[in-house]
C-alpha cells in the first residue's frame, strides 16, 4: 500500500518542488463579504417566502408559549396521533414544555439515549412518526436550515421520521451561507452539520419530482 | 483499432435507441434550462446586492480557490489528512483503483463487514467498487434512486447527476417487482413509497456506509456531501462504519470557501439555488453522542490524477462534477452517457478519460465534439475543455494516430488554400466535381449525399449545401466591376 509519505512526495514531484510541510495561506484577491437585507423581519420573510418556494411549511408563532401546542397540532393535522415522537433532549426545547404536550396528547416521546454503540436509539428513532428540533441557524437566500450535532442532538432525529419539526428563532436567521461558515470556522466543528432546505427530493424517475425518498417528506418550521 | 470499432459500435446502437435519445434530449434541455433561469436570477440578486457575486464574479472566485489549492495539493493533502485524525478518524492514501479497493476489502474484512450501502459517487464507479466487492462476496446496494435503479438493471448511469434517465416508469416498476416479488403501480408515489422502504431496511441493517465527497475542508478536515434525497445523510448516520472515498482534487482550503463553490454547485447542476441536503461531516460520533458512525475512514485516491497535476491540463482538476457541460453539449444531448463508455461522459468525460486512463485507450472520446464551445461557457469553473479537446486530438497525430487519407486530404487542402490560382481553381470546379453526389430539393436547391470515402461521415446522417455553381470570388469581382460594392 502507498504510504502518506510516497503520496504526498508523488503529488509534490509533480509540482515540481518538495513537499511543503503546510500550505501557503489562501488569501483570495477579494474577500467574499457579507451582502443582503439586514433586519429581523425581512430576513423572517425571505426565509418564509424560499422555504415555501421548496415546500417547506413556516408557522410563524408570537411567543414561545404557543409552540406546544402547535406541534400537537401538525402532529393531528398529518394524521400521527398517538403515534411516538422523537426529539432532541436540548436546552434550546427545554423550555417549551414539549413533553408535556405531547405526552398530554398521547404521544410515547422516544426515550433519549446516550452512550453504548447508539443501536438502541437509531432504532427507535426509526420507528418514530416524527421528528422535533431546533435549529443553529438559519439561511434567508434559500430557505435553509442549520442544525448541528451535540451530546443533546442526534443525527438522526432530523432525518428518519418522516415528518420534521424544527423549531427556530428569528434572531438565528442570517442572510447567506457566508455568515454562516464564517460562523462556524470560529469555533469547533460538531461532528456533523446540517443544512436542510426543504423536504427529501429526487427526479430520478421520469424527471418526475417526488417527494420523501428517503430523508424526510414534510418540513415544518415554527419560526418565533 | 478495437478500441475504435468499439466506440462507433456504442455510438450507433445510441442513435438507433429513439427513447433514450428522446429522454436525454428532454433531460439535458430541463437542466439547461433551469441552470440558465438560476444564473439569471443569481445575476439578478447580485446586481441588488443580495448575492455574494454574480455568475462570473463567482466563477473567478472559484477558479481561484481551485487553482490555488492544486498549486499546493500536498499541503493541503497534509492539512487535511492531520485534521481528519484529529477528529478520529483514519486516512488511507490510494495510488490507483486496486489500492482503492484492497482498503475497502480490508476495512470490511476486519470489521467482519458484509454489507454495505452506499450514497451516489462517481469515484466508487471510475474504481469500479461494486464489482469489486461483490466478486469477494460482498453486498454492497446503492441508496440514491436513480443508482439503486441502474444497479438493478445491471447498467451504467446515462447522466452523472440523473443516472436513470433513459428509463421508463413501466421499467422500473419492473425491477423494482422483481425485487418484491410481486407487480407493482408505476406511478411515481408507489415506486418511491417503495424505494425508501426496501433502501431503509438495508440502512437500518448496513455494516458499512461508503460515500464520496463534493468537498474536503483542508482547515477542519470536513466531509461535504451534496445531495436532494437525504441518502448521504443516512449512509453517514445510521452504518457503524463509514468509509469515503475523495478524488485527492476535491479540496478546498477554509470553510468559508463552500460559500463559493454552493453557490455555483447546485445552481449548475439542477438549477437549484441550494440542494436539499448539505452535510458536513467532521469526524466520526463523538464520545457521549447518540447516534453516528464510531468509525470514519477517508481514502484519498490519485488513480491517474496526479499524472494531470503540473501538466498543460491541470486546470481539469478543478472540475466538481456538476453535469453542466453535459446538458449543454451538442454532441451528448444525441448520444446520451452510454456512448462514451467511460465513467465520466460528455466533455469533460472526452479530456478527463483519456487523462486518466490513457489517450490510446480512449482515442475516440476527444472526437465527440464539434468544438463550439458551450461546455466552457457552462463550466462553473470555466474549464477550456474545447481547448483540451484539440490539444488532445493534437497528441493523437504527434503519435501518428489519424486516418493516412485524412491527413493526405488536409495536405492537399492546405496546398490548395495557400496557394490563390490553385484555390480559385478548386472553388471554381467543386461544383462539377460533387456532380455525382448532388441531388436537387423540389425548390430547386441542391445538397450533397452519399459522399465516399473519407468525406462519408460527413453525409452519413445529415447532408450540406452543394457548393455554388459560381464560387464568392467571381461573384464579388463582377459585383465590383458593377460598380455595386463601394
Amino acid at each position: 500500500m502507498t504510504t502518506e509519505q510516497e503520496f504526498l512526495s508523488h503529488v509534490a514531484r509533480r509540482l515540481g518542488r518538495s513537499p511543503e510541510p503546510a500550505p501557503a495561506p489562501f488569501r483570495p484577491s477579494r474577500p467574499v463579504g457579507p451582502v443582503g437585507p439586514k433586519g429581523g423581519y425581512a430576513l423572517a420573510d425571505r426565509f418564509q417566502q424560499e422555504l415555501e418556494k421548496i415546500s417547506g411549511v413556516v408557522h410563524r408563532v408570537k411567543s414561545e408559549g404557543e409552540v406546544a401546542p402547535l406541534i400537537a397540532r401538525i402532529l393531528k393535522e398529518a394524521g400521527a396521533a398517538g403515534k411516538p415522537v422523537a426529539r432532541w433532549a436540548d436546552p434550546a426545547l427545554d423550555a417549551l414544555g414539549i413533553d408535556q404536550a405531547l405526552t398530554a396528547a398521547g404521544h410515547p416521546v422516544v426515550a433519549f439515549q446516550t452512550g453504548g454503540d447508539g443501536r438502541a436509539f437509531v432504532e427507535a428513532v426509526e420507528k418514530a412518526a416524527a421528528g422535533v428540533v431546533a435549529c443553529d441557524a438559519a439561511i434567508a437566500e434559500t430557505g435553509t436550515i442549520v442544525m448541528t450535532t451535540a451530546l443533546t442532538r442526534g443525527r438522526t432525529v432530523s432525518l428518519l421520521p418522516p415528518l420534521l419539526i424544527a423549531v427556530l428563532r428569528k434572531e438565528q436567521i442570517r442572510y447567506s451561507s457566508v455568515d454562516v461558515f464564517q460562523a462556524l470556522a470560529s469555533g469547533a466543528m460538531p461532528s456533523q452539520v446540517i443544512f436542510k432546505s426543504g423536504p427529501s427530493r429526487s427526479s430520478d424517475i421520469e424527471n418526475d419530482l417526488s417527494i420523501g425518498v428517503h430523508g424526510p417528506g414534510a418540513l415544518h418550521v415554527i419560526l418565533i | 483499432m478495437a478500441a475504435r470499432a468499439e466506440a462507433l459500435e456504442r455510438v450507433r446502437k445510441a442513435l438507433g435507441d429513439q427513447h433514450l435519445r428522446g429522454a436525454v434530449r428532454y433531460t439535458a434541455e430541463n437542466l439547461y434550462m433551469k441552470r440558465k433561469a438560476a444564473m439569471a436570477d443569481l445575476d439578478a440578486q447580485a446586481a441588488r446586492g443580495d448575492a455574494i457575486g454574480n455568475f462570473e464574479e463567482l466563477r473567478a472566485r472559484a477558479r481561484e480557490i481551485k487553482l490555488h489549492t492544486l498549486a499546493h495539493l500536498d499541503g493541503y493533502l497534509k492539512q487535511a489528512a492531520d485534521q481528519i485524525r484529529k477528529n478520529g478518524g483514519v486516512v488511507h492514501w490510494a495510488r490507483d483503483a486496486e489500492e482503492a479497493n484492497q482498503i475497502v476489502l480490508e476495512i470490511c474484512r476486519k470489521r467482519g463487514a458484509r454489507k454495505l450501502i452506499k450514497s451516489k459517487s462517481m469515484v466508487s464507479e471510475e474504481i469500479h467498487l461494486n464489482q469489486r466487492l461483490e466478486a469477494e462476496g460482498l453486498e454492497i446496494v446503492e441508496s440514491d434512486l436513480g443508482e439503486y435503479i441502474i444497479q438493478l438493471a445491471h447498467e451504467t448511469p446515462a447522466h452523472i447527476v440523473i443516472p436513470a434517465i433513459h428509463k421508463t416508469r413501466r421499467q422500473i416498476a419492473d425491477l423494482f417487482g422483481a425485487v418484491a416479488g410481486h407487480e407493482l403501480p408505476t406511478d411515481t408515489k408507489s415506486l418511491t413509497a417503495f424505494a425508501r422502504a426496501t433502501l431503509r431496511h438495508k440502512f437500518m441493517t448496513a455494516d458499512v456506509g461508503v460515500t464520496g465527497a463534493n468537498f474536503v475542508v483542508a482547515e477542519t478536515g470536513t466531509i461535504c456531501l451534496v445531495t436532494n434525497e437525504g441518502n448521504g445523510r443516512l449512509t453517514t448516520s445510521v452504518p457503524p462504519c463509514q468509509i469515503t472515498l475523495v478524488g485527492m482534487e476535491k479540496l478546498v482550503p477554509r470553510l468559508e470557501d463552500l460559500a463559493v463553490m454552493m453557490a455555483l454547485l447546485p445552481r449548475s447542476a439542477t438549477g437549484q439555488k441550494i440542494t436539499t441536503y448539505f452535510n458536513m461531516i467532521t469526524g466520526p460520533r463523538r464520545p457521549g453522542e447518540p447516534d453516528g458512525p464510531e468509525e470514519l475512514h477517508v481514502i484519498f485516491l490519485d488513480n491517474g490524477r496526479s499524472q494531470i497535476l503540473g501538466s498543460q491540463y491541470e486546470e481539469v482538476l478543478t472540475c466538481i462534477r456538476c453535469g453542466a457541460c453535459l446538458n449543454s453539449c451538442p454532441v451528448y444531448r444525441q448520444l446520451g452517457g452510454h456512448a462514451y463508455g467511460s465513467t465520466y461522459p460528455g466533455p469533460i468525460g472526452s479530456v478527463l478519460t483519456p487523462l486518466l486512463q490513457g489517450l490510446e485507450e480512449w482515442e475516440e472520446l476527444p472526437q465527440l465534439c464539434s468544438l463550439c464551445g458551450a461546455c466552457h461557457e457552462n463550466c462553473p469553473l470555466g474549464i477550456h475543455l474545447h481547448e483540451y479537446i484539440i490539444q488532445l486530438r493534437g497528441e493523437l497525430v504527434a503519435r501518428g494516430r489519424e486516418n493516412p487519407l485524412m491527413r493526405t486530404a488536409l495536405k492537399l487542402v492546405h496546398f490548395a488554400w495557400t496557394r490563390p490560382g490553385v484555390y480559385r481553381f478548386v472553388a471554381g470546379s467543386a461544383h462539377l466535381g460533387t456532380k455525382p453526389f448532388t441531388r436537387k430539393r423540389k425548390d430547386g436547391s441542391e445538397y450533397l449525399d452519399n459522399l465516399p470515402s473519407i468525406a462519408a461521415g460527413w453525409t452519413m446522417s445529415r447532408t450540406m449545401p452543394a457548393p455554388a455553381r459560381r464560387p464568392f470570388h467571381q461573384r464579388w469581382a463582377e459585383l465590383e466591376r458593377q460598380g455595386g460594392a463601394k
